[in-house]
């Protein structure tokens, strides 16, 4: 079966994600766009026998490749040269969205619109014909409300009919001419006209477009086109100033009389969506309802997962068990049970509430509050010398820091974007969940919500009191405001919800069957072996046959760097396996204190110690939020940033979970 | 749809206004050890009581809106109603949750739990919202028409 390519292009917003979904199903693999670690996700479908390759764009308003998601979207239709583009268009914000369809006609692109939020159009009092858009734009449009799966199947029919369609381009009156003359020249050489649409080229050299000057610096006819260039720019300067300025307002011309044309009916009305906005971006409100949520979202987190999460712990608990009693070589068996099982049932039991946080986390994306989220903290934001743009990388760090800080390249400023860098690390990401959970469920039964909730709202205060501090020291300037879009509400899309919690809770998966894995097995096999050889698997559960073991020898070593804060060796050793990934701290403990996979036995076991108190507990969770990040994120910040913020990053964090957690063990001793 | 007058806003962001509030101090006294069981069992989470205080004010504003004649205290009404119902499911989630542990895993923890244990504050303040709810209800399908 031959296989055909599309892609999905639209502005951010506009339902990408949910008609991609709706189109391909759970036949969807994420990677990066080569050269760049940018999402990339493709998917297929098949339909009345043709295969369908579909590749999702980012999310651009335009395709002048200013920012990289419009570098990768321009590069992969003028490239790739897919079939069929399927432009998403929201149609309540119908002029806004036909911007990016008249790029993409410009490129000479086989464009197919899908015309999503018709429900939103018409409850912001528009009247829209699809009809009378498809005569003014020249291609299919397909009316639809992709949340309600409505107009798929005719997208679908489309898109096949496509196919046997040659793209029209776009025409803009009062450039036609120069337009012409430039293409003219430009299609005298073969090669050009092979790999890129000559009329395209011809409009972004009279843009100023660096790109396609590059291109044509390479071309055999390069003075020929230069000089008709020079010409012609020449001329419509002189009628117009600013040429690329000029386009621009030739191109909203021509999308104000073709909504004119699409537009039957219009009325103005306040929508359910303005309505709550009226209170969730209330300048006084915004704030304590975003906090009440996020208690909300961990409060469903934690308690609601737990059956869950026991049942797992049930479950490796049992089979490491039965594994364990049917190998007669103690060595083995231990490693068995207590190296493999143990370990990856300590990881495992946290899936529960890393994957009900993620849902509680998409579940508000995808309803549209996230943004309002952004928006209401904007302000802050901005007291504390942060970009407003800021506020998304750090919302996004709850989820995890790695993609987050890629998130900053939207940032167009280097200083604004290095200090978002750098602070992103204190957003707690759920790595460090299972830390809290087991520490907060041994010394702070009852209020586990709350104190979990309060090392959040620890790191987020960091983050803000680091990012004035830095701004003032390092970062010197003011940032500048910005004003953000705020995407309507939606009602939620399950599919869409359950597809974004998926993709995310498996990479928690991979890393735990890699990383943390074998983190944990590491730890057992310190554990169980010493200078002495192999101690036995005993030693998990006998403290003086541990004290024998390198691991005791390792904690012994860094235990006088915490002895103030009044950690012991165990804790120290926990601490120094979470600089891989901060799963592996319970891991660790659970190995240390022989309790294994069980995250209630860890708690009981930590408790009972005697190493901690509430208060040495608290710092301890402290410590474990702000000090050095994972490993990944190091590397992340080093690729996005270079090796000096990256040093930078993993020094002040250590100073400051260093203070944080002394300053905790002192004021918690004199209370 | 239903139309709903100011006069019905009015009565409603007062009323639940006031409840929150009082469920928000019931709360917070819980926190400092004072045990009042008046809207169910108070669990003494000094950030449920934030959530408490937060609808409160949401209700409040509201009612301030709707005596000076505001459209916009239909809003208020129904995001208040939303967050109250939200917060009663969260709590009848949480209440499914310990019962699984109870009743299906016998979670030693659990051994004398009973499903009252669960019927918190904002569980009962949850339920009672539907009736802020029911007025409001249609605003995410027609604009709300005000009788003033």
């Amino acid at each position: 079966m031959s296989e055909v390519v599309i892609a999905l292009i639209g502005n951010p917003n506009a339902g990408k994600t949910t008609l991609f979904n709706a189109l391909t199903g759970l036949r969807q693999h994420v990677g990066n766009w080569p050269g760049v670690t940018v999402e990339k996700k493709e998917g297929e479908f098949e339909y009345k026998g043709t295969k369908f390759r579909v590749v999702d764009l980012p999310g651009v308003y335009g395709l002048t490749a200013y920012s990289i998601d419009e570098k990768i979207a321009r590069d992969f239709i003028v490239k790739e040269k897919p079939r069929v583009v399927v432009d998403i268009v929201d149609a309540s914000n119908l002029e806004r969205n036909l911007y990016l369809t008249l790029q993409l006609l410009e490129i000479g692109a086989n464009v197919v619109v899908a015309l999503n939020k018709m429900d939103l159009a018409e409850e912001k009092g528009y009247k829209i014909d699809p009809k009378r858009l498809k005569g003014a734009l020249g291609v299919p449009v397909v009316p639809m409300v992709a949340s309600e799966g409505k107009g798929i199947e005719e997208l679908k029919a489309k898109i096949v009919e496509a196919l046997k369609r040659k793209s029209r381009p776009v025409e803009y009156p009062n450039f036609e001419a120069h337009i012409e003359r430039l293409t003219r020249v430009i299609e005298r050489d073969d090669e050009l006209v092979r790999r890129y649409n000559p009329r395209w080229l011809a409009i972004k050299l009279l843009e100023g477009d660096d790109e396609a000057k590059g291109i044509v610096e390479k071309s055999r006819l390069r003075d020929d086109i230069l000089r008709e260039l020079i010409e012609v720019s020449g001329e419509l300067h002189k009628k117009y100033g600013d040429v690329e300025l000029a386009l621009a307002d030739e191109r909203y011309s021509l999308i104000g009389g073709i909504a004119k044309k699409a537009i039957v009916k219009t009325e103005e009305r306040i929508t359910f969506s303005d309505m709550l906005d009226e209170v969730f971006t209330h300048k006084y409100l915004g704030i304590p309802i975003f906090i009440s949520l996020m208690w909300a979202v961990f409060k469903f987190t934690f308690d609601v997962s737990a059956p869950f999460s026991d049942i797992i712990d049930w479950f490796f608990g049992w089979l490491g068990n039965e594994v364990g009693a049917h190998v007669a070589n103690d060595a083995l068996a231990s490693l068995l049970r207590d190296g493999i099982i143990g370990g990856l049932g300590s990881v495992l039991v946290f899936l529960p509430p890393i994957a009900f946080l993620f849902l509680a986390f998409s579940w508000l994306e995808d309803s549209g509050y996230m943004a309002r989220a952004a928006f209401v903290m904007d302000r802050v934001m901005h007291h504390v010398g942060l970009h407003g743009k800021s506020v998304i990388p750090m919302i996004m760090g709850f989820g995890c820091n790695v993609p987050a800080i890629m998130a900053t390249r939207t940032l167009e400023d280097e200083k604004d974007r290095i200090l978002t860098i750098l602070v992103n690390p204190l957003m707690s990401c759920p790595a460090r969940l299972p830390i809290y959970a087991v520490f907060a469920g041994a010394f702070f039964a009852g209020k586990e919500g709350a104190v979990i909730t309060s090392m959040y709202l620890l790191g987020i205060a960091l983050a803000l009191i680091l990012a004035w501090l830095f701004r003032k020291l390092i970062f010197k300037g003011e940032p500048s405001y910005f004003v953000m879009e705020l995407p309507p509400y939606n009602r939620p899309n399950w599919g869409a919800i359950l597809g974004n919690t998926w993709t995310r809770t498996e990479k928690f998966l991979r890393k735990a069957g890699t990383v943390i894995f074998a983190g944990v097995v590491v730890v057992w096999l310190l554990s169980v072996t010493g200078p002495s050889g192999y101690l036995g698997s005993e030693a998990l559960e006998n403290g003086e046959l541990l004290a024998k073991s390198w691991v005791a020898a390792l904690g012994h070593a860094l235990q006088p760097l915490f002895s103030p804060m009044g950690w012991d060796w165990k804790a120290a050793v926990a601490l120094f396996f979470g600089f891989i990934a901060k799963e592996i701290v319970v891991g660790t403990l659970g190995v240390l204190y022989g309790v294994g996979d069980n995250e209630q036995a860890v708690s009981h076991a930590i408790a009972a110690s005697g190493a901690f108190n509430s208060v040495t507990a608290y710092a301890f969770m402290a410590f474990s939020l702000i000090y050095v990040p994972c490993l990944a994120t190091i590397a992340v910040i080093k690729q996005e940033a270079g090796w000096k913020w990256a040093l930078f990053a993993v020094a002040y964090e250590l100073a400051l979970a260093y203070i944080v957690a002394l300053i905790i063990v002192a004021v918690g001793g004199v209370l | 749809m239903r139309r709903i007058n100011l006069g019905q806003v009015k009565w409603l962001t007062g009323i639940f206004g006031l409840l929150y509030l009082i469920g928000g101090a019931i709360e917070v006294l819980a926190y400092f050890g004072k045990e009042i069981k008046v809207l169910g069992v108070p669990t003494g989470d000094l950030f449920a009581a934030f959530a408490l205080f937060t609808i409160s004010a949401v209700y409040l504003t509201g009612l301030k809106r709707a005596i000076e004649g505001d459209l916009r205290s239909v809003s208020h009404l129904y995001v208040g109603a939303v967050l109250s119902i939200g917060l009663g499911a969260l709590a009848v989630l949480v209440m499914g949750a310990d019962a699984i542990e109870a009743y299906l895993l016998h979670n030693e923890d659990f051994a004398k739990w009973t499903p009252l244990d669960d019927v918190t504050t904002y569980l009962v303040l949850g339920v009672l919202s539907i009736i802020a709810y029911l007025p409001v209800k249609d605003v995410s399908k027609n604009p709300v028409k005000v009788k003033a």
